[in-house]
């Protein structure tokens, strides 16, 4: 590793809020949108701007997990990514200059395919990326990983693994890449040094596998049950790490249709993904409700309302004065 | 002009900010400048977001409240309703499009190569001109040019409301919008422009964007103190005013050179 690195790596970003996290996403799977609709606080260290559309939201990578690093779904991307985010350095030769001269972040090239004008813009553009990760990694309770495929495009040279890049892009003529296709002793050495980065940067984080069942081809259904077998391993092997084939299909089952979300689907997932098991969480479907506030809750409400209460008051005086001055422009002018 | 030689009738309308363009023009009469003897403007309109009270109807924006009437009645001089056939020409002013979004946008988010990034989401300078497209398209300004477009083929004119006067910098009443960060950041050249690029993509073809003219702006994002000096009964001068939004009849003369050349085209 190590082309470029943050001067300071140890400098924080914000810390969202989120009981969950979730690293990986797009159109096609999104874990953090599924568990959004079933009620859940997903953390989001880069946030959509206010008022955006739903459409221009999708086609920049917003809302589909927790940060915007594309759809991952593979473990040396993902360890590759935390690895990055935690120290704060970036391989080299990632950034593809394109035709019109722009350069594009392969490790992300979906998400913003225009690329930046200049290189060193596009470094500073992902030194930002990775310290949003880098605070999301570090307070984040449980973070959710959604697997699969266990093929990535890799750059002979560097051994860095990329996505497939979208069909607009170039891939730089003087690098070679193939598509590999990881062994399973590969995938077990990737997810221990995974589970070690960000155990060493958050003791008490805790994760989830999610593996999306297949629905395409033969190899989409053999690799899912690579991926499964895997990660039962892990969940057998690692007391902070979990996997659960009924959560899988009930993400899989609401991915066509989100508003299930509010639905028993979604009170059960929820109540899965916070760690009950499947008799607890049948148990509570009865009250699938959200909890009766704590009292602390209920003060923090009140709390919350009084300044809201300020607030628009406030903004009713602002508006006044507007509206006097508004008029008396017009008024003044064509009196 | 119109090819006939007759003063180009153009239609001018707006929200409060049509008031510096109005003392803009009595000025620009009264230094008997050539361009006012071809230019004849009606001015329509209505304070604050009035214009949305306004519906087209067999070829006339026609007010659907009585105040609105009767502001349409008093700006021009009696014409209750825009007849879009009486002009050659349209300008719109102000109708809520103003650089006070990229602010709101700039207190949360930067997009890469802004100096102010710290704590804030970086996106790239693409999605930030397409965000802030589509916020500028949801205007009345961006509304109205569409409708117009929808109704006549005549040149349409767009301006923005002003920056805020220089002063706000340092108010410490009203809101923050972040001025002061983003000037002692070295951010304001660069959302200036953001903004004149965006405002104008939001119109599309429908409008010709005329953009704050450079001699009245200081530091990309606010506007010079002196085009905010006695623009209100309710300033008591340069720098311990009340109200940064509006701007004096000098500002408006600055626009009138750029709105003769852009109706010329």
């Amino acid at each position: 590793m190590a082309a470029k690195q943050n001067p300071d790596p140890q400098t924080e970003a914000p810390r969202p809020d989120g009981e969950v996290a979730v690293l990986g996403g797009d159109a096609r799977f999104s874990a953090a949108a599924l568990l959004r609709a079933a009620g859940m606080v997903v953390a989001d260290a880069e946030a959509p701007p206010r008022q955006i559309s739903d459409a221009l939201a999708a086609r920049h990578g917003f809302g589909f997990a927790s940060v915007r690093a594309g759809p991952l779904g593979e473990l040396r991307q993902v360890r590759q990514l935390a690895e990055q985010a935690i120290s704060g350095e970036m391989p080299k030769n990632i950034f593809w200059k394109q035709p019109d001269g722009s350069y594009v972040d392969g490790l992300r090239a979906g998400v913003d395919p225009a690329g930046q004008p200049k290189l060193a813009g596009a470094e500073t553009y992902r030194l930002a990326h990775l310290a949003a990760l880098r605070g999301l990694l570090a307070s984040a309770p449980l973070i959710v990983l959604p697997l699969t495929r266990n093929t990535a495009l890799v750059d002979s040279g560097t051994g860095t693994a990329f996505a497939p890049p979208p069909e607009a892009i170039a891939l730089p003529k003087t690098r070679k890449f193939q598509t590999v296709t990881f062994t399973e002793g590969e995938m077990e050495q990737d997810f221990a040094a995974l589970h070690r980065a960000l155990k060493g940067l958050n003791p008490l984080v805790r994760l989830r596998l999610v593996i999306p069942p297949a629905t395409g081809t033969a190899q989409d259904y053999a690799t899912e049950a690579v991926l499964r077998r895997l990660a039962a391993g892990w969940a057998q092997r690692f007391a902070d790490v979990t996997a659960d084939p009924l959560a899988d299909h009930l993400m899989c089952q609401m991915s066509g249709t989100p508003e299930a979300g509010a639905g028993p689907a979604g009170a059960l997932l929820a109540a899965l993904m916070r760690g009950a098991d499947l008799a607890g969480a049948l148990a509570a479907l009865p009250q699938a409700g959200p909890p009766a506030p704590s009292v602390e809750d209920q003060a923090q409400r009140r709390r919350e309302r009084r300044k809201r209460r300020a607030e628009r008051a406030a903004r009713a005086g602002q508006d006044q004065e507007a509206k006097v001055q508004c008029e008396d422009e017009l008024l003044e002018a064509f009196s | 002009m119109t090819p006939t030689g007759a003063a180009l009738r153009l239609c001018v309308i707006g929200n409060s900010h049509l008031a510096a363009i109005k003392l803009g023009w009595d000025a620009a009469q009264e230094a008997k400048l050539p361009l006012t003897t071809h230019i004849a403007p009606v001015f329509f309109g209505a304070p604050r977001d009035g214009m949305r009270h306004v519906r087209l109807q067999e070829g006339c924006l026609i007010p659907l409240r009585k105040d609105i009437t009767d502001s349409f009645r008093q700006l021009s001089g009696g014409q209750d309703r825009i007849r879009l056939a009486d002009f050659d020409a349209f300008l719109l002013v102000g109708l809520n499009v103003s650089i006070k979004r990229i602010m709101r946008f700039y207190k949360t988010h930067a997009w890469a190569g802004l100096a102010g990034s710290a704590g804030k989401v970086m996106v790239s300078a693409q999605f930030a001109a397409e965000f802030l497209t589509e916020r500028y398209g949801d205007t009345r300004l961006a509304e109205i040019a569409r409708t117009l477009r929808a109704a006549t083929d005549r040149p349409i004119l767009a301006l923005a409301e002003p920056h805020w006067a220089s002063w706000v910098r340092m108010a410490h009443e009203g809101p923050d919008y972040g001025w002061d960060a983003a000037i002692r950041a070295g951010d304001g050249p660069a959302i200036g422009a953001m903004f004149a690029r965006t405002a104008a993509a939001a119109l599309g073809a429908d409008a010709v964007f005329v953009p704050q003219p450079p001699r009245t702006i200081e530091d990309g994002i606010v506007t010079a103190a002196a085009f905010n000096k006695g623009a209100s009964k309710l300033i008591g001068g340069e720098g311990g005013g009340t109200d940064a939004s509006h701007m004096n009849g000098a500002y408006g003369l600055e626009f009138w050179p750029r709105i003769a050349a852009a109706l010329q085209g």
